[in-house]
């Protein structure tokens, strides 16, 4: 123990600051994923970022607040030999648990201030006269979309256009499911026997990858989608394709190009 | 087993049972407390072992160690063991073997009750796991959602065996429950008021009353699920008119309080091991009990924050997020008087001690994971992902098991006579501490990197980092499984050879210091008056270092001195009742209507049994006086 307080007391800090920094520099790609909540795309997931970040930012502080009275206490308090000291006899202070119960309690209202107002901004449905409705239903082990106002439907790639609020209403053939698209924004469980909203934008396009967050089975694993969201013409031009593909089509509902087949 | 049964108390029993028949009868709490743990311990090593092989899978991505239908079961046995026979009972053990020694008791208030309890546990426990050798072991999560728990989806036995098992499991524990609100309650020695009682058994007492509340719902769960699968009933079949978010609801009602049920007791042990090595009494002791019950009754008004992504949209998801946020003024009230019992006092840094300092850390991390949690829109991002495994981690190893560590080397001389290794300690101490720290921490950068749980394997298109964490984590499981074959054998060494302890080991503050090592099977010769808080330290600081009696002497002899103490004898039938019990339950679960009918049979006539029979009770002479 002693030997260990030593070699901290004789570390050079600043040479320990330098290889941390030349770490974390280098670090970028160990922070990365195809679907990472901290590269968000759209207002939903920067919305919820900002969330983390901040409530992060203020528990570092308490985080270092606390353990640094913690190590102070752990040092300055050890017993040592020969040590002549009696330990105190203190039974309380009600000043300082005064204290440190209103503290955390005004932090805590600041995190349900925020909390409520991104709450209500996140389940806010969007005026269904300017947003894209499309059902989601979650399926053993695939994710399928319908698009009511359009007579289109998919599985496995979801297609919205870029800088329009898509509303989803997602439920589930079979078990409960979640549908997640960290870059897009949080989960929302498809239940069966219920109905559940949420809204999505993307701010650009580009594919991003989903997944289903709540476990369905031997095939949870592997239950992905891709949202590919497109520019309105571009999107506006697939509608089209589809609709035309409807047309010709002996069945009611074809099923996108590019998706996989329907897993038995 | 011999050599714990040498060591514990049972020199003043006169015994004509076999050795075996005597553990199987007994209804001495610090025998049953022992079964517990050793039990407890058993069901910990399964459940690691189930981790170890939860991590290899998922060290590299697109592994093939298990298939994704083992891995399930894996995850869903490595979930349910640990809570439910693992952390759970090993809290159980100590509570038997220190709480009735911390009040002065002679023992619980329902001595048989408590040994069908731990029956009913051991036995449920050995039946969900024999699953794995009947048709495969449940597989649905130690959450176990409808509807794919149901039989469309889930025909194989195993969510069976996880219904049958943890119901039975469960009826033992709500008996705990009970019994220790009624010895807490009317057991207490004469002048132990409740503002006097040590914090282990407030906590103790706050746990029990979780328990009371918390346990029957589950218990209605599991039975309308039993009536669902076995008996085609349809209370979670929506295509009947069932709904599937009863069974959440329910669970996450029993569920959220069963969490502080596992982190309560820890609170109460890292309490009496700071106070005991800080040479202090703990500070703050009225807020300490008072943030206790805010917990205990806050537990019971988060539920929904589990079921943030259900959709019940922004009314019912900000009432719930600020009541999980309001959790966090107690606990931070607990943290601080902590680390101010420890501020001005002497610390001596026992393995024990090292284990409660260590808790702090950890747990301020679980916590504030747990903070940002609470934020339900945040927590559309982190729920059931792998966030949430780091943040379950940090409050259930780096908080329960901490306090369990802390405990085990805290009252490991107090049941067994004899003190654990301190060097080998020191080496589980910090070994636990890395190998901890380098398998969970990562786990919140796999959440933020968009890992969900309970996958069997991930794409290597995830990215090099989400493989790379996954590989830093495997490696830090390992290091937290060599720290506990160091634990393991430090037991087996300690319990050998170890070095004596006395009575008195630690220099300790609570009454179970006071008392020989192990604690005879009368626990104290004459019941002690308790003369203050820290009842044990105000003997040896402002006394004369012996125990006070609360018995009226009579010419010097008090009357337990003439005439022996009055003790409950034990009895076959609690065993019995849990084996009909679980005879019952092997029927049941694969339709035996004839072993069910046995099974009941022996339990009915078993509990009748131990209804009628007077208990004449045994007289033991005490060998010397108190705290001699």
């Amino acid at each position: 123990m002693r030997a260990v307080g030593r070699f901290v007391s004789r570390l050079k800090w600043p040479a320990v600051l330098g290889i941390l920094a030349v770490t974390l520099s280098g670090c970028g790609s160990y922070f990365t994923s195809r679907a990472s909540v901290l590269s968000p795309a759209g207002p939903v997931a920067s919305r919820e970022l900002s969330l983390i970040e901040i409530s992060l930012a203020i528990m570092l502080v308490i985080f270092v607040v606390v353990m640094g009275l913690w190590a102070y206490a752990v040092i300055r308090y050890r017993a040592r030999r020969n040590d002549p000291r009696e330990p105190s006899t203190s039974t309380g202070d009600t000043r300082l648990e005064i204290l440190w119960t209103v503290v955390p309690l005004l932090i805590v209202i600041y995190l349900t201030v925020l909390t409520v107002q991104s709450e209500f901004y996140l389940t806010r449905r969007p005026n269904p006269a300017t947003s894209l409705q499309v059902s989601v239903t979650g399926h053993q082990f695939f994710w399928q979309f319908s698009y009511p106002g359009l007579g289109i439907s998919t599985i496995h790639n979801l297609y919205i256009p870029v800088g329009e609020k898509v509303n989803l209403t997602l439920t589930s053939a079979d078990v409960i499911h979640s549908f997640w698209v960290p870059e897009l924004g949080g989960k929302t469980d498809a239940i069966p026997g219920y109905h559940t909203y949420m809204w999505l934008e993307a701010s650009r396009a580009g594919s991003f990858f989903g997944e289903c967050a709540q476990f369905c089975g031997v095939g949870h694993y592997n239950m992905h989608m891709t949202v590919i969201a497109l520019p309105p013409a571009q999107f506006q031009a697939w509608v089209k394709s589809m609709q035309k593909k409807n047309a010709s089509s002996s069945s009611a509902r074809a099923v996108e190009p590019g998706g996989q087949p329907v897993p038995s | 087993m011999a050599a714990v049964a040498e060591l514990v108390g049972t020199k003043g029993r006169q015994r004509s049972q076999s050795y075996l028949m005597s553990w199987l009868t007994t209804a001495d709490h610090k025998r049953i407390g022992i079964m517990y743990l050793l039990a407890a311990t058993f069901f910990f090593g399964v459940g690691g072992i189930e981790a170890l092989m939860i991590r290899i899978q998922l060290s590299s991505p697109g592994n093939t160690f298990v298939t994704p239908a083992l891995y399930d079961q894996l995850f869903t046995m490595h979930g349910t063991t640990m809570i439910f026979l693992a952390v759970m009972p090993l809290f159980i053990g100590f509570i038997n073997c220190i709480v009735p020694l911390q009040i002065g008791a002679r023992d619980v208030a329902f001595p048989r009750l408590n040994a069908l309890s731990l029956w009913l546990f051991v036995l449920g426990g050995i039946l969900l796991n024999s699953s794995w050798f009947l048709g495969g072991a449940p597989n649905a999560g130690w959450f176990n959602y409808a509807p794919i728990s149901l039989t469309p989806f889930n025909p194989g036995p195993g969510i069976d065996f996880y219904d049958i098992g943890l119901q039975l499991a469960g009826i033992g524990t709500l008996m705990t429950g009970v019994n220790f609100i009624a010895t807490i309650i009317n057991n207490r020695a004469p002048g132990m008021s409740l503002m006097r009682m040590p914090l282990f058994t407030w906590t103790t007492f706050v746990t029990s009353v979780l328990i009371l509340f918390a346990f029957p719902p589950f218990t209605v769960n599991l039975f309308l699920l039993m009536f669902d699968r076995l008996m085609g009933a349809n209370f979670f079949n929506i295509l009947k008119g069932g709904n599937v978010l009863l069974w959440q609801h329910l669970f996450w009602i029993f569920g959220h309080p069963e969490v502080y049920i596992l982190i309560l007791p820890a609170f109460g042990i890292i309490s009496e091991v700071i106070a005991t090595f800080s040479r202090k009494t703990i500070f703050g002791y009225d807020s300490m009990v008072l943030a206790t019950i805010a917990i205990g009754f806050l537990a019971f008004t988060v539920w929904v924050h589990h079921m943030f992504v259900d959709g019940f949209g922004p009314y019912v998801n900000s009432l719930f997020a600020i009541t999980t946020l309001a959790i966090a003024v107690p606990t931070g009230v607990k943290i601080f008087n902590w680390i101010f019992t420890m501020w001005g006092g002497k610390i001596k840094f026992t393995t024990a001690m090292l284990f409660a300092t260590g808790f702090i850390p950890l747990f301020v991390i679980g916590g504030i994971s747990g903070v940002m949690l609470a934020m339900a829109p945040a927590d559309f991002q982190y729920n059931d992902s792998y966030f949430v495994v780091a943040h379950l981690h940090y409050v259930l190893i780096g908080g329960s098991l901490m306090g369990v560590l802390a405990g085990a080397y805290y009252w490991f001389p107090k049941i067994t006579g004899r003190l654990l290794n301190e060097t080998l300690g020191k080496w589980h101490f910090w070994l636990m501490m890395i190998g901890f720290n380098v398998t969970f921490f990562p786990m919140h950068f796999l959440g933020l990197l968009g890992m969900p749980r309970r996958v069997a394997t991930y794409s290597a298109a995830m990215g090099q980092a989400v493989a790379f964490w996954n590989l830093v984590a495997t490696i830090g499981a390992f290091i937290l499984a060599i720290s506990f074959l160091f634990f393991f054998y430090n037991l087996i060494k300690s319990l050998k050879s170890g070095e004596r302890a006395g009575p008195d080991p630690w220099d300790g503050r609570a009454l179970e210091w006071a008392t020989e090592s192990p604690a005879p099977v009368y626990n104290f010769a004459k019941t002690p008056l308790v003369r203050g808080r820290d009842a044990w330290w105000v003997e040896k600081t402002e006394g004369d270092g012996q125990l006070r009696s609360a018995e009226p002497e009579q010419d010097g002899e008090s009357a337990h001195h003439a005439h022996g103490i009055h003790l409950p004898t034990g009895s076959i039938f609690p065993f019995l009742i849990a084996l009909g019990l679980t005879i019952a339950g092997y029927g049941a679960i694969f339709g035996l209507l004839l072993l069910v009918a046995i099974g009941l049979a022996l339990a009915f006539f078993s509990i009748h049994r131990m209804i009628v029979d007077e208990d004449p009770g045994e007289i033991v002479q005490p060998v010397g006086g108190a705290g001699e």
